[in-house]
């Protein structure tokens, strides 16, 4: 009997300890896809940097949806960084904020967008805070450390970190935004006060005064000129200015040369240097008058251009006194004079197979008998549909008779609706304002069939339409149709001339396929670089592999002649 | 009775022995060889120690080849590559000084890999002395010393484009193997990789009988000239000369002649495995390089920089016949600025290679290179007419047009140093050392010439960022790469670098 006993509490214990060595655990299965946390719950799992911070964010209702999914980013300063803004602001504990201070303070910190640090350029960030003002990005190296900067006032600490719905980077110092308006740091500034005078005299003081609530929010970026800048040009004082500016005697007058001054110098946008450099030109508050920049070195400059042949040395704006922030926009310094120029419309004769690209291969350029395909991208001023396409540079030489070319070279430009280029874009010199006849002049030829002068009725055809800044031209022309015979004067009638130094041989057969086409008047309306773009048109179908173009005019409609000076194939005007 | 047993228990022990299950208890793989198995005959040994060569020529699974890898590593930060539109994001990242941890291109994976095959051999090949009567000590040396200098060259590599990396000398042949190793300084890699090119020096052979091998393989020479660039890296001059002067004095070497500028290109770049190469990695038709996609496709990832042709080789505007050899058709084709060291086919017509063609040798080092590092090191000993002597060699071999002749004056150090460098970028453009040069002798001095590096990238990057990568290159740790967020992950011991805390 106790043996039984015994027996059976050895089993009952054996079936314990069984039981509890072999207990089933329990299994975790995870429920959630990711175990990232979003950016408020990351604020909150670490106190010891950002709890500070946590409560601005919980005070401001932003806790809400910046713990549910989306695509932000938050500037985080730490707790240090909050501590030394409530000193500045004289407050006891972030408590002591309203509600609407954290707002403001969370919002100028918040932008609706991920963006990492390799986003960051120069200038602003790509996306403007939920308080309405952009913030800047920079580097600056202290103490041999480079470091990314936010408005000037913060460093980044520690940057990109990937939460569930975007990105926090830490700042060791509280944002606060711009307070003053482009024109209050302008009256502000002694430097500036000859500028200030004349800002207030033309009344655009008021426009770059005030804050613009419409949306989207109008921004102004002011390049006003320093004291020191206009004593160089000669105007020691504001009167100086306005005695040789002021035409009409009312600086209000939008058509009063210190009125067109003043406005020359506010883009209607806000533009940082990075932007300024990066974009050729800029439109600004005086109607059609652009503003052209280039980085050279590490200068920024304005209207450093090359017209007519001269080099016109460009303004340089100061990088320290520049990029600076304010309520209405940007502000720069500009370290010289420079005001519209008036400029009188004149002939361009654009010879298209002269491009920077080509210049560089002295094998190449202008030698009789080269040839060369410039792939897809190569080249600046050109662009086309197919990549697979070229654009092939030609060398004639001067002394040939069946391509009697200007300089004696040309471009080869196969176009058709098939595989051959649908359309080709061209960047004109610069062109000053006005009014201008366009001329195609291209040497005619078919890829099959007999060139003639009117319509083709079998082999290749090519019409082609022109558009000038996307505007296309009154009339269409056909690299496989040659001029007629006929007089200078018939021609002209006709829409058509003798471009070429040997097609001017009265009525000679020999060389009616140099032809310059007329395809139509344009208003060119801001004197810059335009677009020229040639649309090949349905009835081409497979089009012609012999386009042959030589140059295109841009004469002035009352120019003195449409049809001279001709061009010769050693590069030479011929003015008979 | 007692027979009967017998017959019993002989049944038992054939019917046992009969249908052992031994084969069901083999671990051995049947189809491969295990650790225990290898190492035990001389062959085992040179099939290792040409696995590590061929290693330089491969890609660890899914990751860039170590030669496309130097390639990014020595150019995609200077001056000398273009964008295109096919550019992938963490290329131009790289470009435009904006390197983020979790930049693939900062993988280091590929060299660790090479680094381990070398470990392996070290640590077994030893043991076939025992096993294998016929393998002796000298052989054994030998393979020894081939493997120390490849380990070398990797950290060379990993100290210059990372600074403090882990050192890891020990192979890691299996799991118990596989630890987190923390960061050693540089100072310390440096010294591991001087040490270990100078045991190896002794034991490498002059040649091994035939020209591909002497060109792929590791032989004295190739100690020598890793040997020079390590101390010209560590500002170690007069051992620099020293072994720079090992190579030239032993006349083994040449400047492939230049005045036919087609068989030029054809026997130094197009063929390979020429008189005045030392050691190159030796793509073949049945192992390419991975340069056709990045290099030379019509959506090619990466171009040459227009300036390189215009600039830096320059142009004679007044008889085009005048041209330095090493620019248009050499270095990249003028018409569409590709890279053409490794696409071009022929000098003259400018042929491409067809995309199964692209077995172009990756140059690590080649003669020229030891004219120069020594004309570089000459000068920092403060004798200037030996290095303009050595570099006025290089530039009558190539036909180098006299606008690009700075003309420095032999005194004046950094005008010569100058010039030396721009000569560097004009004789191996393309092969993965700009970077590294433009480094060093920004960091010559305690940094003495930083604003090398600062001009450099004032020109390169877009303009709307330049003021950034300016302000970023002033801090000295942002030229270094950051450790790949990966290997953050796996080795907790691993620290980021400073820069990209």
């Amino acid at each position: 009997m106790k043996k039984d006993t015994t027996r059976i509490a050895f089993i009952a214990l054996s079936i314990i300890g069984f039981g509890y060595f072999s207990s089933c655990h329990k299994v975790n299965i995870d429920t959630q896809t990711t175990s990232d946390v979003n950016i408020y719950p990351y604020l909150q799992s670490k106190p010891d940097q950002f709890s500070e911070w946590a409560k601005i964010v919980d005070k401001s209702g932003y806790a809400g949806y910046l713990t549910a999914y989306g695509a932000y980013t938050l500037f985080s300063p730490t707790n240090d960084a909050v501590h030394t803004y409530l000193t500045d602001v004289n407050k006891a504990s972030v408590n002591d904020f309203s509600v609407a201070e954290a707002k403001d303070i969370v919002t100028l910190h918040l932008i609706q967008d991920t963006l990492a640090t390799n986003t960051f350029k120069d200038g602003k960030l790509p996306t403007v805070t939920m308080y309405g003002q952009y913030l800047v990005a920079g580097v600056t190296n202290i103490n041999g450390v480079s470091s990314i900067t936010i408005n000037r006032q913060a460093l980044i600490t520690q940057g990109n970190i990937r939460t569930g719905n975007g990105y926090i980077h830490a700042l060791d110092h509280v944002l606060k935004p711009a307070s003053k308006s482009s024109a209050q740091l302008i009256s502000e500034n002694p430097n500036l006060s000859v500028f200030k005078q004349a800002l207030v005299a033309t009344g655009f003081y008021d426009t770059i005064n005030t804050i613009s609530t419409s949306t989207p929010k109008r921004w102004f970026t002011v390049l006003a000129e320093t004291n020191q800048a206009l004593a160089d040009s000669g105007f020691t004082s504001y009167n100086a200015l306005f005695a040789k500016l002021c035409t009409t005697g009312n600086p209000l007058n939008p058509l009063d040369s210190m009125h067109i001054y003043v406005a020359y110098h506010i883009i209607p946008d806000a533009r940082y240097l990075a932007d300024i450099a990066s974009a050729s030109s800029h439109f600004t508050l005086q109607p059609l008058e652009v503003l052209s920049s280039k980085l050279s070195g590490e200068d920024v400059l304005i209207n450093d251009l090359d017209f007519n042949g001269v080099h016109e040395p460009g303004i340089k704006l100061d990088r320290a006194t520049s990029d600076v922030s304010t309520t209405t926009g940007v502000l720069h310094t500009a370290l010289g004079h420079f005001r519209p120029k008036v400029r009188v419309p004149f002939p361009v004769y654009w010879d298209v197979a002269d491009f920077p690209e080509v210049r560089k291969l002295p094998a190449i350029f202008r030698r009789a008998g080269a040839s060369l395909d410039f792939a897809y991208g190569t080249l600046k001023d050109f662009n086309w549909d197919n990549p697979v396409n070229v654009m092939t540079y030609s060398g004639d030489g001067p002394t040939s008779t069946s391509f009697p070319t200007y300089y004696g070279d040309h471009l080869t430009v196969p176009m058709g609706t098939t595989s051959r280029h649908h359309w080709i874009e061209f960047r004109t010199p610069l062109l000053v304002k006005g009014k201008y006849n366009i001329w195609i002049c291209y040497r005619a030829a078919k890829g099959s069939g007999t060139l003639t002068s009117s319509t083709p009725t079998g082999g290749s055809n090519c019409p082609v339409q022109v558009s000038f800044d996307g505007i296309p031209t009154s009339r269409q022309f056909n690299f496989c149709i040659q001029r007629p015979l006929g007089t200078d004067g018939e021609l002209l009638a006709l829409g058509w001339k003798k471009y070429s130094d040997s097609s001017r041989i009265a009525n000679s057969t020999a060389y009616q396929f140099m032809s310059g086409k007329f395809v139509g008047s344009v208003d060119v309306s801001t004197t810059d670089r335009h677009i020229v773009r040639f649309d090949v048109q349905p009835a081409a179908g497979t089009g012609n592999p012999s386009n042959f173009l030589d140059m295109i005019h841009f004469i002035p409609v009352d120019w003195p002649s449409q049809y001279l000076p001709r061009m010769g194939t050693n590069g030479a005007f011929v003015n008979f | 009775m007692s027979k009967k047993i017998i017959i019993r228990i002989a049944l038992i022990l054939l019917l046992v022995s009969g249908v052992s299950c031994k084969k069901w208890l083999n671990l051995q793989p049947p189809d491969g060889i295990t650790g225990a198995a290898y190492w035990q005959t001389k062959e085992q040994v040179q099939a290792s120690v040409t696995g590590c060569y061929a290693s330089l020529l491969g890609s660890p699974n899914g990751s860039r080849s170590l030669a496309e890898m130097l390639f990014l590593w020595g150019e995609l930060r200077a001056d000398m590559l273009a964008s295109t539109t096919s550019t992938i994001n963490e290329e131009l990242d790289i470009m435009n000084v904006n390197i983020l941890p979790t930049n693939s291109i900062t993988n280091w994976r590929s060299v660790y890999q090479t680094i381990n095959y070398c470990n392996t051999v070290i640590d077994f090949a030893p043991l076939v002395l025992d096993r294998d009567q016929t393998f002796t000590q000298d052989a054994l040396n030998e393979s020894i010393a081939e493997v120390k200098t490849l380990r070398a060259l990797m950290y060379f590599y990993l100290v210059r484009s990372f600074g403090d990396v882990p050192l890891k000398i020990k192979s890691t042949s299996s799991d118990k193997d596989i630890e987190q190793i923390p960061k050693t300084s540089k100072d310390s890699v440096l010294t591991q990789i001087v040490k270990d090119l100078n045991e190896a020096e002794p034991y490498a052979v002059y040649s091994f009988g035939d020209r591909a091998s002497d060109k792929g393989k590791i032989t004295k020479y190739t100690i020598n000239a890793i040997q020079a660039d390590v101390y010209l890296w560590m500002e170690k001059y007069t051992e620099c000369v020293a072994a720079c002067n090992k190579i030239i004095n032993s006349n083994q070497f040449g400047l492939i002649d230049g005045s036919s500028s087609t068989t030029w290109f054809n026997t130094l770049y197009v063929n390979g495995n020429s008189n005045e190469s030392i050691f190159e990695f030796q793509f073949d038709n049945q192992r390419q390089n991975t340069f056709y996609p990045l290099l030379a496709a019509t959506n090619r990832h990466l171009s040459a920089n227009p300036t390189v042709l215009t600039d830096l080789f320059s142009l004679d505007f007044v008889n085009p016949l005048n041209v330095d050899i090493r620019g248009d058709g050499a270095s990249a084709r003028s018409t569409d600025n590709m890279i053409w060291k490794y696409s071009g086919l022929s000098n003259d017509n400018r042929t491409q290679r067809a995309s199964t063609q692209y077995y172009a040798h990756w140059f690590v080092y080649r003669y020229a290179d030891i004219l120069l590092m020594k004309a570089e090191a000459t000068n920092q000993l403060g004798n200037g007419q030996e290095a303009l002597d050595l570099v006025t060699r290089i530039r009558n071999r190539a036909s180098a047009l006299a606008i690009t002749n700075l003309n420095p004056n032999a005194s004046d150090k950094d005008g010569v140093a100058d010039f030396i460098l721009a000569e560097r970028a004009r004789e191996f453009a393309f092969e993965g050392k700009r970077w590294y040069d433009l480094l060093r002798n920004a960091r010559r001095n305690n940094y003495q010439r930083l604003n090398i590096l600062l001009q450099m990238v004032a020109n390169t990057v877009p303009p709307d960022r330049q003021q950034a990568a300016i302000a970023k290159f002033q801090d000295k740790n942002s030229h270094y790469f950051p450790i790949y967020y990966y290997e953050l992950q796996t080795d907790k011991q691993l620290v980021q670098n400073p820069f990209y805390k």
